[in-house]
């Protein structure tokens, strides 16, 4: 009742016997070829059914049944009450697989959007400033190298700027804390940055493209919302994560290929941001009042001024901008 | 015509055993449909389990290739345990978070644990090595490993060190040494295996690989310059505050330097997987057997190349497939070139292995692949 031919290798050399193999009635036996044995089915180890792999049937002194015909095994066994393990099951069963394969793909899905920006951001508040000041003193010497020169404005103007924002009230009431500096720089043109250790970069271009204090003072709220926020910081940890998660994923390849994808899904951190960075501007100048227009005429001047990429403009969709567009921001910003 | 010559032995013949001397084809059985199923439970309950579960997927991935590997009428089996391993990755874990703390308290910390772990690593890895063969078996017969943890440092240590000041121009040679210590002490049963591979060979690999790197990186400079001509505007002045570039003209710009650099690497990596593991294994003896490996280097970069791509644009639901239609590419390359009756392997002593050296050696990506 209940056998099979099966190959049987003694593990004391590599010679196959071809033998019958018979499980009944509690017993193992494997009969011919010059082997006899009988032994209870607790003694015995039966692989489990992975695919179509052949199952095994391994003694405890290293001899071995390879099992090839795997229905008739699977019969012989049921017969015997031993049933296939549970994941063998859930591997045959189609519910499962989808179910699984749905599952994976939602949760690389909430780790990109809610997952990874919450752990940044847990992070990022818990990094003690001393680090800040740090990442920030590093960032402002490669900047300075680069891409900076020392700022061409006059120290009367430079003190009046720093004076207006020293006057501010930021979102919680209180003066701002963030130290402000003024470089020039011929390849950013009129641009400011936010550094993770507090300090606001503000360009010559910026100063000279703005035709009311007050519009220097918006985006200078805004830089401010990118520094309270946290967000140089967090936005660095959510990269790097992204970026390790996919060069680790797509395996031992230069994970420079993993970088591709990986821009693409870091844009709508960087969008999410600065509309993050946009809300907060709208407070504090509400809060001092200052009329959302100035952001918006100084935004529009500088989308204005853009001289080119216009071409690319058209065929950018919203999905792979690093910015909300500056139609978007405009209309958050004049209420419209 | 006549019969066939039966192998020469006093145990009765064996029915349809190989006949000795033809050449035996490795081929593997297992196909992507299959293997997803494996893959995305695996995943499944290693990610609700909080990752406990991945020693056991581990033995079940190993389980599905080797039983797909045949050989001569066999296959190959694994027979390492879960539990072993799960602590081995306990212990790889903390070593890990030791390693990164010690940084994070102070640079000098994370120097001394990072030499502590210099140190400790040719020791790791003769363990994982001779977990890794011993837990290998072909049939009913394990394979081994003798290599001795001293004669590891010289190799993992000292030749490296020695390399960086000849300028790295040693690098074959310390390859083909740490390969010489992986395979010459290597055994199946107690029949040795024999490496015979001539440094030079890995030298003439290593400038043909080197070549190609000149002019991958010649090609991507073009490809970059084309990118940055084509799609980045002229006068990027004038810009919101605290715009970079826009992320899709640096996306596009960068892309054809990406795809030319991303390939390239691919083919250096093919050329030298495919030149060194012909070479290696045309080579190498096992008792009175020999082998022939004929990996087509030109055929294993689409291999490789397209499942990267396919990983990419499926979100690693291709994974299982590329890893299986690799297996099958480069095992349909290798063929065992017997020099006597297979039946005449004999077991070698049993030696009992735990397996943290693999599973620490693996958690501090210092993995030898075979």
């Amino acid at each position: 009742m209940g056998s099979l031919p099966v190959s049987y290798f003694d593990g004391r050399t590599a010679r196959v016997h071809r033998v019958t193999l018979g499980i009944d009635a509690g017993r193992v036996t494997v009969h011919g070829d010059g082997v006899d044995r009988d032994e209870p089915v607790e003694a015995v180890d039966i692989t489990d059914q992975i695919g179509h792999t052949p199952r095994l049937v391994r003694f405890h002194d290293g001899a071995s049944c390879e099992v090839a015909d795997l229905d008739a095994f699977a019969a012989v066994l049921a017969e015997q009450g031993i049933a296939r393990s549970a994941v063998a099951r859930a591997e045959r069963n189609r519910g499962w697989i989808a179910a699984a394969t749905v599952s994976f793909v939602l949760l690389l899905v909430v780790a990109y959007r809610y997952g990874v920006p919450a752990l940044a951001d847990t992070v990022a508040t818990h990094l003690p400033q001393a680090a800040l000041d740090q990442i920030g003193r590093h960032t402002m010497d490669i900047l300075d190298r680069t891409a900076f020169e020392p700022s061409k404005l006059p120290a009367r103007r430079q003190n009046d700027i720093v004076a207006a924002f020293a006057r501010l009230r930021l979102a919680n009431g209180r003066p701002p804390t963030q130290t402000m500096v003024f470089r020039y720089s011929e390849g950013l043109g009129a641009n400011a940055l936010a550094l993770p250790s507090g300090v606001i970069i503000i360009t010559d271009g910026l100063v000279a493209l703005a035709k009311d204090d007050r519009e220097i003072l918006g985006v200078l709220a805004h830089e401010a919302g990118h520094v309270e926020r946290r967000h140089g910081l967090r936005q660095l940890l959510q990269n790097s994560t992204v970026t390790l998660f996919i060069a680790w994923y797509v395996g031992d390849v230069s994970s420079l290929v993993a970088t591709a994808p990986t821009l693409l899904l870091q844009a709508k951190y960087s969008r999410d941001f600065e509309r993050e960075a946009d809300a907060y501007a709208a407070d504090v100048m509400r809060a001092n009042g200052i009329s959302l227009s100035h952001l918006a005429d100084i935004l529009e001047r500088l989308e204005n001024g853009r001289s080119s990429g216009r071409a690319l403009k058209r065929v950018t969709t919203d999905y792979l901008s690093s910015h909300p567009t500056t139609a978007e921001r405009l209309k958050m910003l004049r209420g419209q | 015509m006549l019969p066939e010559a039966a192998p020469l032995s006093f145990a009765p013949p064996a029915i349809a055993t190989p006949v000795s001397h033809e050449p035996q084809a490795v081929t593997f059985h297992g196909s992507g449909a299959e293997y997803f199923r494996i893959w995305i439970v695996n995943l499944f309950l290693s990610i609700i389990t909080l990752g406990i579960y991945s020693a056991w997927a581990k033995v079940r991935r190993l389980h599905y290739f080797y039983r797909n590997t045949r050989l001569a009428g066999a296959v190959f089996d694994y027979h390492g345990k879960p539990g072993a391993i799960l602590k081995g990755r306990i212990v790889g874990a903390v070593l890990f978070a030791a390693y990164t703390g010690a940084g994070a308290i102070s640079p000098l910390f994370g120097l001394g644990a990072a030499a502590l772990i210099g140190l400790v690593l040719p020791w790791l890895l003769v363990r994982s090595l001779r977990f890794r063969l011993y837990n290998s078996s072909y049939r009913g017969l394990r394979f081994q490993f003798h290599g001795k943890t001293l004669s590891a440092y010289w190799v993992f240590v000292c030749l490296p060190i020695l390399s960086v000041f000849t300028l790295f121009t040693l690098v074959p040679f310390v390859h083909h040494r740490i390969k010489r210590f992986q395979h010459d002490h290597a055994a199946f049963g107690r029949t040795r295996f024999r490496f015979g591979a001539p440094v030079s060979e890995f030298f003439v690999t290593y400038l043909l690989a080197i070549s190609l790197l000149i002019g991958i990186v010649i090609l991507a400079g073009f490809a970059a310059v084309l990118g940055m001509i084509v799609v980045m505007p002229r006068n990027p002045a004038g810009q919101p505050p605290g715009t970079p570039p826009e992320m899709a003209q640096q996306v596009l710009a960068i892309l054809p330097f990406m795809l030319v650099y991303g390939s390239g690497i691919l083919a250096m990596r093919a050329l030298l997987m495919a030149r060194l593991q012909n070479e290696i294994w045309s080579r190498m003896r096992l008792g009175a057997h020999r082998f022939s490996c004929r990996l087509d280097g030109v055929r294993l970069f689409g291999v490789l190349w397209t499942n990267v791509a396919l990983t990419i644009l499926t979100l690693g639901l291709f994974t299982p497939f590329a890893q299986i239609r690799l297996a099958q590419f480069t095992a349909s390359a290798f063929t065992l070139l017997p020099g006597g009756a297979l039946d005449e392997f004999a077991a070698g002593d049993q030696q009992q292995v735990a397996a943290y050296g693999q599973e620490m050696a693996d958690f501090f990506d210092f993995d030898i692949s075979f």
